[in-house]
């Protein structure tokens, strides 16, 4: 792996020299301010939520659980090209909606029975029930007075994965197997790693890892750089599992873990997360509107939006299982 | 006639959405080929090749032409020429532009073989001496401009590096790209779907550093052709133009050169006989220095820099033999190579590295004369683009190298074969295979320290393979004394794994004659390509751009193109008045997804493209050109249109091409002030390209949802557009005849009044309100060139 980095390391060098090379040329030339002839722009009201059920996101030998897992945030949009800043609504009012109409108000005094609020972004946060979980919609509104609305978005979210650990094995690199029982219809997991050094209790991270099975592709921000290991599969953070191969079959995953410790043994936890469809297509947008946003030759990218009612932003949703392999 | 009349009812019998077979397609051809042989008799041929009469170089495009008015021709790729005439004696009339013309009688008892060598028309001509080549307005073919490759060599050019893909800039239906780009979108199309030949092999990326210049050194060339539409069947492969250059042969005669020093490069360039009047080669080549100057300074500015630079260069080789009259022979060879490098050294430890890309092509050509009307050309061709990463970590005494390759190689072969049976028919017909190879990514790597080494290279992805077949034939036919009509029909086959593509294309061009100097014509091509290059760097021609093959789900794109268009040649033919509309409809292009980034991960290209787009492209063109006398030059317009339609892109929404652009006007100005002097000028004007502009600025939860990030949108594709361009250029040459050499100093002013012209823009968000940048390339350029000629 310290050979396939410095190449790796070296490859991000030689993009950056490049652009630096056309960066030196444009300064050779000239910049100047270009008088905007572009209409007023109306700000909107911006909600974003992921809707995670399921597990939670914990390492069940220190006790450590995840901070979040519901999130749910207000705030306006301003134009690219004005002095405005971007202000959390706190004064918006959010409803959240079962399928069973059960209507819970959430802000922007009532935080329901399961939220509270995160001050550092001013979020909403808080945990579904993870029983009960299978076709289950959630719907998410927001109101303010000063924008058009209400600001509808909604999710189905899938059902909980159906898969077991079958163990790991340790030498070279370590091998995390895991059985899943796919449910039949077109369905993605997102699968990440959690390491945990169990001897300092300190390090929790995503790791570096590659999957032995069909179906999976790489889903980073630098994807273009993601490196392949000796037998060639991708090595990634995160990825995504589609089931074209083996719909409603029983499956069998191996995870080539690439922690980067050595001579410690870390805990590691597999999120297997059944998301919706456009789950993905709003990751791929939103790695590509980021790596792109300082590339003025590249096609822009918009973040992929699907709220309705005169807002924008994005509500997702997905079902976790968590795998422990000590 | 009945031949004629059964060409005739399966040309209106053939219905384009029916492919016919192969068996079918053969059968066209022979009865074709058939035509009207029983006149052949009462005929005799004038057959032979032309040549220019100090080098011994075989002239392309010569005229040649019966006085009696009974039939005409004009010399191909290889300076051949047949015409066949009644019987009897008739004046024969040989021109070409920058030539003296030649009149003789010939006898036209029998059939006659002759090799013609024309005089070459001293520099300073009267204006009352002129020699043109076949009006404009008497040929069939439209949208062709056969580049004055002297004229060319005249025009402004930056740093004085001559380029003729830049001169192409200048001509209507023709856009550059970015500032300084040699790129070239032709009637709507974008750069690949170029079929750029060199000696008939194509060439899969034609730019120097990022497309500031192209590789074509233009003291190698002998002509230059481009095609915008009423494509002859004999082309296929690429949906939007074909650039036809061809390199010169090498002096049969005598040994001499050409050599220049520049503000950036130098080129050298000789040819001569190795054997006199039988073997000839030609080489030529070039570099440029900037590095070479530039290593001082950088070694001053950071001491552990052990170097750093960036240089290209480009080495064209012809060599070609006579057997006799009847067979030569062509070795081609041309490399080019683009490299960017740097290392350092701190202590024990050392890093070097680079970054390198070029083309290598080779061509073989046998042409062979069966009889007076029959002329055979065989071509087998390699090329192959590849670019690399290569790198060393030393440390000590142990060291890390790799070696990272992406390339497409393409073995040809095809056989063309020219019939002119008759002054009324010149029959092509011929047919090629290629193999296509394409490594989008494969690494070497040596370890000395865990003693890992890996000499043969790994594939880190699949390599791939297709095969693209082609058979073609086509009839240039004087029907009556008003119509001319180029017809012919083109068929490929193409494979790849078990996916299999064919298309048959018809072809149409037909001129009619409304007076001696005057034509109306018309044309309608449909075209098929194979290959796609998937960039996303609007214009920038970073090396890394990846051909990729079509594929069982990224089918081949198609285009559909019809023109029509009217000539005016002025009755001393020094003027030449076009203007032609064209509306062209392209289907199966294909786009990267939106956003994804300028490296290309080649595992999973095919997940990463929009397929099925559709685009539309139209306009009108219009250009007036002086050819002859001590004024030359011309002024091209262009009005157009250009959109493009993806289901997933803009919501589905017909969106303008980056390079829509709706005005485009070029001048051309060259002036022969005395003998020793010429003064040349251009000016261009274009309509802003389009880009996107960010609209606004909202929060987006991003990947971890307790921290959203800020996210900026843009509206809808390309819906901006950059400010409007215009450049002027001059160039003045100053030549004197030495005692045993010619001079030349060229003194080129590029942007004379230093428009700042855009190159990009962005959103610059470091001061308190975001303002929108415009970055510019290059201001006022002046450059100083030497040149002698021996």
């Amino acid at each position: 792996m310290k050979n396939r980095a410095d190449f790796r390391n070296y490859t991000i060098t030689i993009k950056a020299t490049v652009l630096g090379l056309f960066a030196a040329m444009a300064l050779a030339g000239c910049e100047q301010v270009l008088p905007l002839d572009v209409p007023p722009y109306t700000s909107k009201l911006n909600l974003n939520a992921l809707l995670i059920a399921g597990d939670d996101l914990a390492f069940p030998q220190v006790s450590l659980k995840s901070d979040y897992q519901t999130t749910i945030t207000a705030s306006n949009t301003v134009g690219a090209f004005t002095a405005d800043r971007i202000k959390f609504l706190k004064d918006t009012k959010i409803e959240f909606i079962t399928d069973n109409n059960f209507v819970e108000v959430l802000a922007p005094v009532n935080l329901g029975l399961r939220f509270s609020r995160q001050e550092t972004f001013d979020t909403i946060w808080g945990f579904l029930p993870t029983s009960s979980l299978a076709a289950r919609r959630y719907e998410v509104r927001a109101m303010h007075p000063d924008y058009d609305g209400p600001v509808i978005g909604s999710q189905v979210l899938p059902a909980r994965p159906n898969a077991q650990e079958l163990g790991r094995a340790d030498g070279t690199e370590t091998r995390l197997r895991i059985r899943l029982q796919d449910n039949a219809g077109p369905q993605q997991y997102l699968v990440r790693v959690y390491g945990f050094d169990l001897a300092s209790l300190t390090s929790e991270s995503v790791v570096l890892f590659s999957c032995v099975t069909p179906g999976f592709s790489t889903l980073s921000q630098f994807d273009d750089f993601d490196f392949e290991d000796p037998s060639g599969l991708p090595v990634t953070y995160q990825g995504l599992l589609s089931d074209r191969g083996f719909d409603g079959q029983t499956v069998d995953l191996e995870l080539i873990v690439y922690s980067g410790w050595t001579n410690v043994r870390l805990q590691y936890v597999v999120e297997l997360l059944s998301v919706t469809a456009n789950f993905e297509t709003y990751l791929r947008a939103f790695y590509r509107n980021q790596n792109n946003e300082f590339n003025p030759f590249s096609e822009p990218i918009s973040i992929y939006q699907n709220v309705t009612g005169g807002g924008v932003g994005t509500v997702l949703g997905g079902t976790r299982r968590t795998l422990v392999f000590p | 006639m009945r031949c004629l009349h059964v060409q005739i009812m399966l040309l209106i019998n053939f219905n384009p959405t029916n492919f016919m077979t192969a068996k079918q397609f053969f059968l066209l051809c022979l009865f074709v080929i058939s035509i009207q042989k029983v006149a052949i008799a009462q005929r005799a041929t004038l057959s032979g090749y032309i040549e220019d009469a100090k080098t011994s170089e075989r002239l392309i495009g010569v005229n040649i032409t019966a006085k009696s008015g009974v039939g005409g021709t004009t010399t191909n790729n290889y300076g051949f020429f047949s015409l066949t005439l009644p019987k009897g004696a008739t004046h024969i009339s040989v021109s070409y532009l920058g030539y003296e013309s030649f009149d003789f009688e010939w006898s036209g008892a029998q059939d006659t073989v002759f090799t013609l060598r024309l005089k070459e028309q001293s520099a300073m001509l009267s204006e009352a001496v002129v020699t043109a080549e076949v009006p404009l307005s008497q040929q069939s073919q439209m949208s062709t401009i056969e580049l004055n490759m002297k004229q060319a060599k005249m025009v402004p050019a930056l740093f004085g590096e001559v380029d003729i893909l830049r001169v192409l800039q200048f001509l209507p239906g023709v856009h550059s790209g970015n500032e300084g780009s040699t790129g070239l979108y032709v009637r709507g199309g974008g750069p690949d779907q170029n079929l750029i030949l060199l000696d008939g092999v194509p060439l899969y990326n034609v730019s120097h550093l990022f497309g500031f210049f192209s590789v074509f050194n233009a003291d190698a060339i002998k002509s230059t052709t481009l095609i915008k539409g009423g494509f002859p069947a004999r082309y296929g492969g690429r949906l939007s133009s074909v650039i036809d250059i061809v390199m010169k042969d090498g002096d049969m005669q005598a040994f001499h050169g050409e050599a220049s020093i520049g503000l950036i490069a130098s080129k050298l360039t000789l040819e001569g006989p190795i054997v006199k009047d039988k073997t000839s080669f030609m080489i030529s080549g070039r570099r440029t220095y900037i590095d070479v100057l530039a290593q001082p300074l950088i070694r001053a500015t950071d001491p552990t820099v052990s170097k750093a630079g960036y240089y290209f260069g480009d080495v064209n080789l012809k060599v070609n033999h006579k057997f006799g009259e009847k067979d030569r022979l062509y070795a081609s060879y041309f490399t080019n190579i683009d490299r960017f490098y740097f290392g350092t050294r701190e202590g024990t430890s050392r890093f070097e590295g680079g970054l390198q890309w070029g083309n290598s092509a080779g061509a073989l050509r046998w042409n062979h004369l069966y009889n007076p009307r029959l002329f055979l050309n065989v071509t087998a061709t390699y090329t192959r683009y590849q670019w690399s990463l290569d790198s060393k970590i030393t440390e000590n005494n142990e060291s890390f190298s790799t070696d990272y390759r992406s390339n497409i190689e393409d073995l040809g072969l095809k056989a063309d074969w020219e019939y002119l049976p008759n002054p009324n028919n010149h029959v092509r017909f011929g047919g090629g295979l290629i193999h296509h190879g394409f490594r989008p990514a494969a690494l070497r790597f040596k370890d000395t320290g865990t003693g890992i080494n890996n000499d043969s290279l790994v594939n880190l992805a699949p390599v791939l393979s297709s095969i693209e077949g082609s058979m073609y034939i086509e009839n240039d036919q004087i029907l009556t004394n008003k119509l001319r009509v180029n017809y012919g029909l083109h068929f490929n086959y193409y494979l790849f794994n078990k996916t299999s593509y064919q298309s048959l294309q018809p072809r149409l061009s037909a001129r009619y004659l409304l007076t001696n100097r005057s034509a109306i014509k018309f044309s309608y091509a449909r075209m098929q390509q194979f290959l796609h290059l998937l960039s996303s760097n609007n214009g920038i021609g970073l090396p890394s751009d990846l051909w990729v093959p079509a594929t069982d789900s990224i089918p081949p794109m198609l285009a559909d193109q019809v023109a029509i268009g009217y000539t005016l040649n002025s009755t001393d033919n020094k003027y030449e008045f076009t203007v032609e509309a064209y509306y062209k409809t392209m289907q199966g292009i294909i786009e990267y997804a939106a956003g994804t980034s300028s490296f290309i991960n080649p595992n999973d290209w095919q997940s990463r493209v929009e397929t099925g787009g559709k685009g539309w492209a139209y306009g009108l063109e219009v250009l007036l050109q002086k050819k002859t006398g001590k004024n030359m030059g011309w002024i091209g317009y262009t009005l157009s249109w250009n959109n493009r339609q993806f289901e997933n892109l803009n919501f589905g929404k017909v969106y303008p091409y980056r390079f829509d652009r709706r005005h485009d006007l070029s001048v051309v100005y060259t002036r022969q002030i005395s003998k020793n002097f010429d003064l040349n000028a251009t000016w261009v004007y274009g309509t802003g390209i389009a880009t996107n502009l960010p609209v606004s600025v909202g929060l987006t939860m991003g990947e971890t949802p307790q921290s959203p990030v800020e996210a900026v949108s843009t509206g809808d594709l390309n819906s901006y557009r950059f400010r409007p361009y215009h450049r002027g250029d001059i160039s003045l040459n100053w030549n004197k005849q030495l005692k045993k050499m010619e001079r030349t100093w060229n003194i080129s002013i590029y942007n004379v009044y230093s428009r700042r012209n855009p190159f990009f823009i962005f959103r610059d968000t470091s001061g308190s309100q975001p303002v929108l940048k415009q970055v510019s390339l290059f201001p006022i350029l002046p450059s100083i060139s030497y040149r002698i000629k021996f």
